[in-house]
């Protein structure tokens, strides 16, 4: 059967256009999904505060001024904790077998996968229940870790360090994942020739994973603190959303929102917005550039 | 000195065997066969980089067959020329000393001295990521001459560089092997490769090493 030429190449392009319309398409319809996002909040914003001076007694109200100074240090802190954990944990999936890994590898994936209030009741139960439950009179008696943190004078439940535990055990999971592809596709030729030159496992950890994993850092590190900054069930279940203690910008739009007052709830949100795009948009530049 | 006794190895498709092979200090062999033969391998597995079934690998006396490849002192310079990214020309070379723990004093000599014998100081100036193939084949043979090893394994290390390079690198080479009394087995393609830096020859043929001269 013959094909003639300008039936083939016209059916050709058709098929180009095709599939050139449906990649870009995708993509403007994403991101301009995501501008009318935005944009909705700004438009918002600018409609209801048109003079500026309510928005600058909501930023300057000494409520959101500790919620932004807790959610800063939370999240930073957090996120440095989580890299902390990952990068060794993520690079013990990825370069060594032992028995049992692919149940650890899952386990790993839990908080990813779990509802986010339910780590919040887990993190709860695990500090104040755990292991005799609440109604058998030995919880808050010693015998729970709550207790037992509390008589080395460390509390957790309801203060700001359940804001970094919430934080944590989330975004954890997310980055030991992103680090751990990182770490299964690097060369391993590299690998392999350093070990001919001595390197013991330490050293090669050091100079060849962990340099050639640098673009897959900053990422993980990106998306944990994006992932920190958004964090809203669980710290709102194990710390609660006190006033100038345990609240942080994803949960004073929470009270806002409770108390009515939506436009309050629009501009801590724009707030947010700013923020994760600033530290996205420095996360950016820093990774051009070699470090 | 390298001895090797009924060492096995796998092979796609069966096993690669070598009942004997001594190379002594100094001494340079040559290991020919055909594409695909399972050359690389044999270098690999003789490195710790391959696994073996069975066999002795003796270096200077101490059977390293158990030994991870870091601990085996057999510097290999690979076939595919891999340079550690990040690195500069100068750092490449010394990577074996600095994981030994010598000194930085200790590695400026070692570099000054390898690239003087080679005459190849210019490179120093370069970046790493911007040598020429031949370039970066020659830093690569350095890096492994640095870490002082016990046994110098080349995998048709002299492949793409041009002909005058080529026999100026060999001839060096093998006035270092001879100077530093380093035993030195090199996968050969070429005939001249043979003539200029064997002194005794070993083929590779259906998944049997033997000698050939």
């Amino acid at each position: 059967m013959k094909h003639t030429g300008k039936n083939s190449s016209k059916s050709k392009s058709i098929a180009n256009v095709a599939f050139i319309g449906w990649l870009s398409g995708s993509l403007s319809l994403y991101a301009g999904f995501i501008v009318l996002l935005i944009l909705a909040n700004v438009a918002f914003v600018l409609f209801e505060f048109k003079d500026g001076t309510n928005l600058a007694a909501i930023f300057s109200s000494p409520e959101i001024i500790a919620s932004v100074k807790l959610t800063l240090v939370s999240t930073c802190i957090s996120t440095l904790l989580a890299m902390l954990v990952s990068i060794p944990a993520a690079f013990v999936l990825s370069h060594v077998n032992f028995k049992g890994k692919r149940w650890v590898d899952a386990l790993v994936d839990v908080p990813m996968v779990m509802p986010p209030l339910v780590v919040g009741v887990s993190l709860l139960i695990l500090f104040n229940a755990f292991p005799f439950g609440i109604d058998d009179g030995l919880a808050g008696q010693g015998w729970d870790l709550e207790s037992m943190m509390a008589s080395i004078g460390i509390n957790v439940t309801h203060t700001a360090l359940a804001v970094i535990l919430a934080q944590f055990t989330i975004t954890t999971a997310y980055a030991t994942r992103i680090m751990r592809s990182v770490f299964e596709t690097q060369d391993t030729r590299l690998v392999e020739i350093s070990r001919t030159l001595g390197a013991k496992p330490w050293q090669r950890f050091l100079t060849i994973h962990l340099p050639q994993a640098r673009g897959g850092v900053v990422a993980a590190t990106t998306l944990a603190w994006a992932k920190s900054l958004g964090e809203f069930g669980p710290i709102l279940i194990f710390a609660g959303a006190t006033r100038g203690k345990t609240e942080v910008l994803a949960t004073s739009v929470y009270l806002e929102l409770n108390t009515g007052n939506l436009v309050g709830a629009v501009a801590i949100s724009l707030m947010m917005i700013c923020i994760a795009l600033s530290i996205l948009f420095i996360v950016k530049i820093i990774g051009k550039y070699k470090f | 000195m390298l001895v090797l006794n009924d060492l096995s190895a796998p092979l796609e498709g069966g096993l690669l065997r070598c009942s004997t092979m001594g190379i002594a200090p100094g001494e340079c062999v040559a290991l020919v066969g055909k594409s695909g033969a399972g050359k690389t391998t044999f270098i690999e597995a003789i490195c710790g980089i391959k696994s073996v079934v069975s066999g002795e690998i003796l270096l200077d006396g101490v059977n390293v067959n158990s030994l991870p490849a870091e601990y085996r002192s057999i510097g290999l310079v690979p076939q595919d020329t891999v340079l550690f990214p990040g690195l500069n020309v100068s750092q490449q070379i010394e990577f074996g000393m600095k994981m030994a723990g010598h000194s930085k004093v200790e590695r400026v000599k070692c570099v000054q001295e390898l690239t003087t014998f080679f005459e190849v100081e210019h490179l120093l100036l370069h970046d790493s990521e911007k040598l020429s193939g031949g370039e970066a084949k020659c830093v690569a043979i350095l890096r492994a001459l640095a870490s002082q090893p016990k046994l110098l394994c080349l995998d048709e290390c002299f492949n793409g560089l041009d002909q005058q390079l080529k026999i100026s690198m060999m001839a060096k080479l093998k006035g270092w092997i001879k100077r530093e009394g380093v035993p030195a087995l090199f996968i050969a393609h070429q005939e001249d490769e043979v003539e200029l830096m064997a002194d005794h020859v070993y083929q590779l043929h259906a998944g049997v090493v033997e000698k050939l001269t």
